[in-house]
């Protein structure tokens, strides 16, 4: 375990580098660019000095490992505003996003998943059968953005039920003060009752949208390994032994659990850029949004910071899948420790 | 005593998708109290399949069409899923082949057997963990505190399923279904665990059903033998008279292997000494 | 819906085949319908623009977002284009760029795979660093963000058909690699690898004769499932503008197109580009799964990694859970 923490040094740095060689690669001069084209050739030259941009690559990079060691993300030219502070705003609204789609699927798909892959059952289960088998052909072949789309037509046009795409809140509602950046939660840490209701209406839909379409891998996943648990030898034993059924179904869960588990990793890890199109059919304001408008406006410090901090972001939760999965499974334990 | 606990008339097993024919046919059985009944025959015989409807555990694409599984004269197959769940393991307790396989990889030794334990009787975990221990000292398990500890793979097969017995005995049920009970493990090993059942079976009445290859065990442990072929029984006898003047062909042709491979087995321990 | 009223233009081969099929491969009424689909598909992918009833780039002023009716099936787009007739054009455009995107990221990452894998471990040095170095540098490529590190591609070179097919390509190399790595790892200490090794053939001759073809039946689901993950890829970026643009018919920017119109209850639009999108996604994945099941020796199907479509890193799951299984 402790190798797995080790190379996650090396992994970072190698992290860096790519993604300091791809912003290299885009188009510009980045001093012209934060500067604007009226700005005097004496101003961006002084700017280049700045950024040791005059300087071979190498110094370049450790220039930009210094600045990013000391929390500076730079500066995005087209909103003329600090990009760690941009960050700070939009990776919480992200994150909100994911985490209540996660939560979703982890209520919903998880459970509908056991039930379905256990055996037998009366009626209801079988109709649950008939519509998840469905749900697992389809679900998976749908562009979020588009089934986005659609449930804003259903819900907000035609039946007035959910908030039209306008972002997180309403108009009405005022921002709750900044705590974890999550608005539901600080909504409700600050008794802005009034912005918790907005920000809950304004995230029924995304959440929906995330979770119904993301969260057929992890359905699909969680059922195909509940049903190799429930055929095993040490169910039929279980069942042997007069368990109850929720225990047997609990004990055979455990051995499903660890291939679900990386795949909630690996959704997360994708979803943080990924959910980049749900963000922009809801105006969400979130990290992904902000990365793909800096792109498209070439704002290289944003797109910089925003893929670094997918990148490590990934790898993180890849590190807490490891350790998840170190903790549930005595024989990883044994193994890796010999 | 004239009731019989545990009965079976007429079984017959097939599968619901319309398989050509019967996987187990017109099976009939019978043990009393104190009974050891052996089952023997060889691969693709019926013999898990037939444990497997005792318990009323089957796969699901396959169903008891015709005949009744009798415990102390209950129909089982009358009995809802709930009361049959209530008897498995009190009354009705398996011992199945390869005890590693049979543990939850993920569960320490002491976590099932409580968990077992406690299904049935009100007490607190500290009391059944102190019961569970008692439980691997009677199967011969010499530091039982630390065993419970213990995740499956980190114990022997022996010792598993010495933990498998423990397991069925829990709550001195009056049948024991054993399916293999010496499958995968070491030939000295495989009588210690046979006189560890037989010895304990005894002392709490229950009677047992064991199915295997081995005639051996069946010579040494039972009372009678059935000997099964193509999901049916060709013949049943008391193991001497079966030994001795085995009636059908079937029969003698597993007397027959048994003995060379008995021969086989000699000269093999031989070897290994030179 | 919209695609499969092309059926009776294909019939005659398409029956033949499918029946042919049908009987050999014991198909379920879904996977004979995706393959129909399947057909349909290429056939629009080859011919599309050709057929269709109006011009698919000639934006009308006057017949701005009609709705469905008999002259126009599906209605009319902001510009007056008529959707059914760029439906039928658009899977030349998301079809072409998903295919050769993904034929690019498996002619890279399968021969990636096979080095890889054979010298995972290897008793020789260097060899078995170029097996970890290669894995190495995976880990750090698949820790950004698929689709944004997709756009970043696209904006370093600019947006038009070789760099996204370039950029969807790349973001989707290292599914390959790392399928073909676990399946040479699986097999390169099998009796026929050994055999191969005893008689003479070199390293490299058992890696790619021997052992890559052993590797197809995944392979083939995992292509099917890439080229819809490919596809979703392509609408997506040119559903934030950094894709194909319009007036090129697309499915992404046919539906960004009518994004807004969505709000304004005009839902024609988008609704039927996104319907298409489903149906093609759909029906390479099942075409994948079952055409990686009647590779597979014996019929039995490609293990459970096939099912999953859209995320682009399932392999990364597949991948992990087997690597925890070797720990064991």
């Amino acid at each position: 375990m402790l190798r797995r923490l080790l190379l996650l040094v090396p992994q970072l740095l190698l992290i860096s580098i790519v993604t300091f060689i791809l912003i290299r690669m885009l188009p510009g001069d980045p001093a012209r660019l934060q500067l604007g084209p009226l700005a005097p050739q004496a101003g961006v030259d002084e700017l280049r000095r700045q950024l040791k941009l005059d300087q071979p690559i190498p110094v370049q990079y450790i220039a930009y490992l210094e600045r990013l060691i000391h929390g500076d993300f730079g500066h995005s030219w087209v909103n003329q505003s600090n990009v760690g502070a941009d960050l700070a705003l939009r990776v919480p609204a992200t994150l909100e996003l994911i985490a209540y789609g996660l939560l979703m699927m982890l209520l919903v798909h998880v459970p509908l998943a056991i039930i379905t892959a256990a055996r037998g059952g009366g009626t209801v289960t079988r109709l649950l059968k008939r519509l998840t088998f469905g749900y697992g052909l389809l679900a998976g072949a749908l562009p979020d953005f588009w089934l986005g789309l659609l449930l804003i037509f259903i819900f907000f046009v035609r039946l007035h039920w959910t908030p039209g795409p306008e972002g997180r809140l309403g108009v009405a509602a005022t921002p709750p003060a900044h705590v974890t950046g999550f608005y539901t939660i600080d909504a409700l840490l600050t008794g802005n009752f009034n912005a918790f209701r907005s920000a809950v209406a304004h995230l029924v839909l995304p959440v929906v949208t995330l979770s119904f379409v993301y969260g057929a891998p992890i359905y699909k996943m969680a059922r195909s390994t509940m049903t190799t648990a429930l055929r095993s030898d040490y169910t039929t034993y279980a069942e042997g032994l007069g368990l109850p059924r929720w225990r047997v179904l609990w004990y055979a869960w455990r051995n499903a659990a660890p291939p679900v588990i990386v795949m909630f990793g690996v959704i997360s890890g994708y979803l943080l850029g990924g959910a980049v199109l749900i963000e922009t059919v809801f105006d969400l304001n979130g990290i992904g949004q902000y990365a793909v408008q800096a792109i498209t406006t070439s704002d290289y410090a944003p797109i910089q910071a925003f893929v670094l901090v997918a990148a490590v972001f990934t790898v993180l939760v890849y590190l807490v899948v490891d350790l998840i999965h170190y903790g549930v499974d005595p024989r990883v334990r044994r193994t890796r420790k010999a | 005593m004239s009731q019989p606990i545990l009965q079976l008339e007429g079984v017959t097993v097939e599968t619901t998708d319309g398989g050509p024919a019967p996987l187990l046919e017109d099976i009939s059985l019978e043990l009393e109290v104190g009974d050891v009944i052996g089952v023997v025959g060889e691969a693709g015989a019926g013999k898990t399949l037939l444990v497997r409807t005792v318990l009323q555990l089957l796969p699901e694409n396959l169903r008891l069409t015709r005949g009744r599984v009798r415990l102390k004269g209950t129909d089982l197959g009358t009995l809802s899923e709930a009361e049959l769940r209530r008897l498995r393991g009190t009354e009705l307790a398996p011992i199945l082949p390869d005890a590693k396989s049979q543990l939850n990889p993920l569960l320490r030794v002491g976590d099932m057997m409580t968990a077992v334990l406690r299904t049935r009787e009100k007490v607190s975990r500290k009391e059944a963990r102190e019961r569970a221990a008692v439980l691997l000292q009677t199967v011969g398990i010499t530091d039982p505190t630390r065993r419970l500890e213990a995740y499956p793979h980190e114990l022997s097969g022996g010792m598993a399923q010495r933990v498998c017995i423990a397991l069925a005995l829990m709550h001195s049920p009056s049948v024991i279904i054993a399916d293999e009970p010496t499958a995968g493990l070491d030939v000295t090993v495989q009588r210690q665990v046979m006189d560890l059942m037989a010895g304990l079976v005894r002392a709490r009445d229950a009677a047992q059903l064991i199915v295997t290859r081995d005639l051996g065990i069946v010579a040494h442990y039972c009372g009678r033998v059935a000997v099964m072929r193509g999901g049916r029984i060709v013949e049943m006898a008391p193991t001497i008279e079966l030994f001795d003047s085995p009636r059908h062909p079937h029969t003698r042709e597993l007397l027959k292997a048994a003995r060379r491979e008995g021969v086989v087995r000699r000269s093999q321990t031989v070897a290994e000494r030179a | 819906m919209d695609v499969v009223e092309e059926r009776p233009r294909r019939g005659a081969a398409g029956l033949a085949t499918t029946a042919r099929l049908v009987r050999e491969a014991r198909l379920s009424p879904l996977e004979v319908l995706a393959f129909i689909i399947f057909l349909v598909i290429v056939f629009l992918a080859l011919f599309g623009p050709r057929i269709a009833p109006y011009p698919t780039e000639t934006a009308n002023p006057l017949l701005r977002l009609l709705p469905p009716s008999w002259a126009h099936l599906l209605g009319t787009d902001v510009n007056g284009m008529d959707i059914w007739s760029r439906l039928l054009a658009a899977p030349r455009t998301d079809v072409f760029i998903a295919v050769v995107a993904t034929g690019l990221s498996v002619l890279v990452g399968a021969p990636l795979g096979v080095i890889a894998g054979y010298f995972e471990g290897n008793r020789r040095r260097l060899s078995s660093f170029v097996g970890e170095g290669i894995l190495r540098l995976l880990d750090v490529v698949q820790a950004f963000p698929v689709f944004i590190f997709a756009m970043v591609l696209v904006a370093i070179r600019g947006a038009n058909v070789v760099n996204i097919v370039a950029a969807v390509a790349f973001v989707n190399m290292p599914v390959f690699l790392r399928l073909v790595r676990g399946e040479v790892l699986q097999l390169r200490d099998r009796p026929f690898a050994e055999a191969a090794r005893v008689v003479g053939n070199s390293d490299l001759q058992i890696g790619f004769k021997h052992l890559l073809p052993n590797a197809l039946p995944p392979l083939v689901v995992q292509i099917s499932v890439t080229v819809g993950f490919a596809i979703l890829l392509t609408a997506g970026l040119s559903f934030v503008g950094a894709g194909i643009a319009p007036p090129t018919p697309e499915l992404g920017n046919m539906i960004s197109e009518g994004a807004k119109f969505m709000i304004t209850g005009q839902w024609w639009p988008s609704l039927f580009p996104g319907i298409a999108l489903g149906i093609i996604v759909f029906t390479f994945g099942v075409v994948g799964e079952t055409v990686g099941r009647l590779l597979q020796p014996g019929g039995r199907p490609v293990r459970e990694r096939g099912a999953e479509l859209n995320v682009g890193a399932q392999q990364a799951v597949a991948d992990m859970v087997q690597e925890k299984s070797e720990v064991r």
